[in-house]
């Protein structure tokens, strides 16, 4: 067919509610890490710790299980799948930082940035979605993208505990807190991901933006760890102890914020413990000061004149 | 009507890029003509509701003055000027993705999407990345871009950029069509004024945030005045002297005894020979030629630095 065989047609539409067309935007968002190799490896490395937690729940409701859950709980609770810890340890945890760094730096944090890199802002902006309708589908885009890694897999692997146990022992002891396990997860994906992708809002280039979040990350990460340092001191009754700085150092850092909000939410004592409201806090204002200025670079004008 | 401005005025800070811009455009395909910086791409993105005029008003079709820019951009398909596209999509998914956030339905903007791809050229090419096309690729897909949502006005900010020829020739030809088959308006704003006389009925020529002229291209291009060649034998400035009281503009001199006068619309040409004759000359060659779009903005231009910026039509010819 050459490309004058087939003609133009007239075409009637209803037009759909502005929400739909925001859901557009973000299913595009969410299916652009299998787009591409680099992003298929990271989703399945970041899905990795969901067939260690399915192994773990085999081992604990299967066959021998009673021999396998004392050893378990004697070694830690994250092995056990009757304990919090076990659904919410693989997000707090190391391995579960650089799965969340990496997946964050390559999705959320690109996302608008890479837009503005090649001018896509004029495609959106001159159809029928608002800049923050814009922004509120790249964040439900990449908040999706969030839940699937760190709660869709908490949840698939008790639904597997739930259909393999002998009996409704483990519903019982679990049911009274996976729902608040699950809302915290959910809590730390909306905020992590509205970070993300406000700093990628902020930023011109795709590269820029990585290099302000990493800095807003373990940046910050580093600071408190150095102002925990100056603030070191040996304890009153116990001189022989040195004690660093307060816990609520910890708040400066994102990460370490959210994490507390987290193991509050889902009934977990927190090794860091300082009133969970400064950690809103903290949060808070960094979100609000993110609001501010992606106010003014997403401006229609900023980006079209 | 397509659009209406009237006073229109748009400023970037300390910066007027349109100074109380009056001019209107009808159905049909229409050039918007300036060169880079003239305010042109300004105006389009005021009409789309993109930039907040400083002052003045505008009206597209019958649409009331206030209305909402998502209803507008529901009726104008606009293609940037610039390369632009969505990162990681192809083709088919760029086009879909742009008929959704207009407002069509998931399953007819596929299907619209596939439509106008073929209809752009991009049949077999749908499927691959966007950022792997060549530029001609790009302009097809902004276009197809553009037309996915069926609308009324189509604004094309400078489409034949960075084309080859045929490239450039396959574009004006889907414009064309557009217009001629099809009945879309279309405001083609481009600085390349050989495309706009191809394509365009009707100008508007701008310069500096003004408009220097603007009607219809048959009009502007034969506006009172008829360009004469003349290769001409014998004393120069005697030649040059005696064609000087014929001439509506300062006869131009080149080499080889080659002269251009610009002459009034209804001259007899026989009084041209004649004067030639007069002054001892003889005519070796005699050609008349149709002025381009060019010859008439560059007038335009000239005339209004002599005026010191007058914005008057009548200066084109004059």
């Amino acid at each position: 067919m050459t490309i004058f065989d087939t003609g133009y047609s007239a075409f009637q539409y209803e037009p759909v509610s502005p929400l739909a067309r925001i859901w557009s935007l973000a299913r595009m968002e969410l299916g652009k890490i299998f787009k591409s190799k680099k992003g298929l490896v990271l989703f399945i490395l970041s899905v990795v710790y969901v067939m260690v937690l399915l192994v773990l729940t085999f081992l604990n409701l299967g066959p021998n299980s009673e021999q396998f859950s004392e050893i378990g709980k004697q070694l830690s609770p994250r092995l056990s799948p009757f304990t919090r810890e076990f659904y919410l340890g693989y997000s707090t945890d190391a391995f579960g930082f650089i799965c969340f760094v990496l997946l964050t730096t390559i999705i959320g944090v690109r996302t608008i940035a890479a837009d503005k890199a090649v001018n896509a802002l004029e495609i959106y902006w001159t159809r029928g979605i608002s800049p923050w309708g814009y922004f509120l589908g790249k964040w439900i885009g990449s908040f999706l993208l969030l839940v699937v890694v760190y709660v869709a897999g908490p949840l698939v692997v008790w639904l597997y505990g739930l259909l393999s146990a002998p009996d409704v022992t483990f519903m019982q002891e679990t049911v009274k807190f996976v729902p608040s396990v699950i809302l915290a997860l959910l809590i730390k994906c909306a905020v992590l991901s509205f970070l993300a992708v406000g700093f990628s809002g902020l930023s011109s280039s795709p590269n820029i933006a990585m290099f302000m979040w990493l800095i807003g990350i373990l940046g910050s990460r580093a600071l408190v760890t150095i102002l925990k340092g100056f603030a070191r001191r040996h304890r009153g009754d116990h001189p022989e102890i040195v004690q660093d700085g307060p816990d609520w150092y910890d708040a400066l850092c994102p990460w370490d914020a959210m994490v507390r909000i987290e193991e509050h939410v889902a009934g977990i004592t927190s090794v860091s413990d300082y009133n969970v409201w400064i950690a809103w806090a903290s949060l808070g204002a960094l979100s609000v000061v993110l609001l501010v200025l992606l106010r003014r670079n997403l401006r229609t004008t900023e980006v079209m004149a | 009507m397509t659009v209406q401005l009237r006073d229109l005025t748009i400023q970037y800070g300390r910066f007027v890029a349109v100074k109380g811009v009056t001019a209107e455009f009808p159905r049909g395909s229409v050039g918007l003509l300036g060169r880079n910086g003239a305010g042109k791409s300004s105006v389009l993105k005021a009409l789309l509701g993109l930039l907040r005029p400083t002052g003045g008003q505008m009206q597209i079709l019958d649409l009331p003055e206030n209305t909402d820019p998502a209803e507008i951009r529901r009726v104008v398909g606009y293609m940037p000027e610039r390369e632009s596209h969505i990162p990681l999509l192809n083709g088919y998914e760029t086009v879909r993705l742009a008929a959704e956030l207009t407002g069509l339905p998931r399953l007819a903007a596929a299907r619209r999407a596939h439509e106008v791809l073929y209809f752009a050229g991009l049949g077999e090419q749908r499927y691959r990345p966007v950022s792997g096309y060549s530029t001609g690729m790009k302009q097809k897909v902004k276009l197809a871009t553009a037309l996915v949502h069926d609308p009324q006005v189509l604004f094309l900010d400078e489409p034949t950029n960075g084309l080859d020829p045929a490239g450039r020739r396959d574009m004006l030809r889907l414009i064309q069509d557009l217009t001629t088959k099809f009945g879309k308006s279309i405001i083609l704003s481009s600085h390349i004024l050989s495309d706009v006389e191809q394509v365009c009925e009707h100008v508007v020529l701008m310069e500096e945030g003004e408009v220097l002229t603007q009607g219809s291209v048959k009009e502007l291009t034969s506006y009172n005045t008829r360009i004469i060649h003349l290769v001409v034998g014998g004393d120069t400035d005697a030649v040059c002297e005696a064609l000087r009281p014929l001439a509506v503009q300062p006869v131009e001199t080149q080499e080889m005894s080659r002269y251009q006068v610009t002459v009034a619309e209804d001259m007899e040409t026989g009084r041209l020979f004649a004067a030639v004759r007069d002054a001892g000359g003889v005519v070796r060659e005699f050609r008349e030629h149709r002025r381009t779009l060019e010859e008439v903005f560059l007038s335009a231009v000239r005339t209004a630095e002599r005026q010191g910026g007058s914005t008057d039509p009548a200066g084109v010819g004059a």
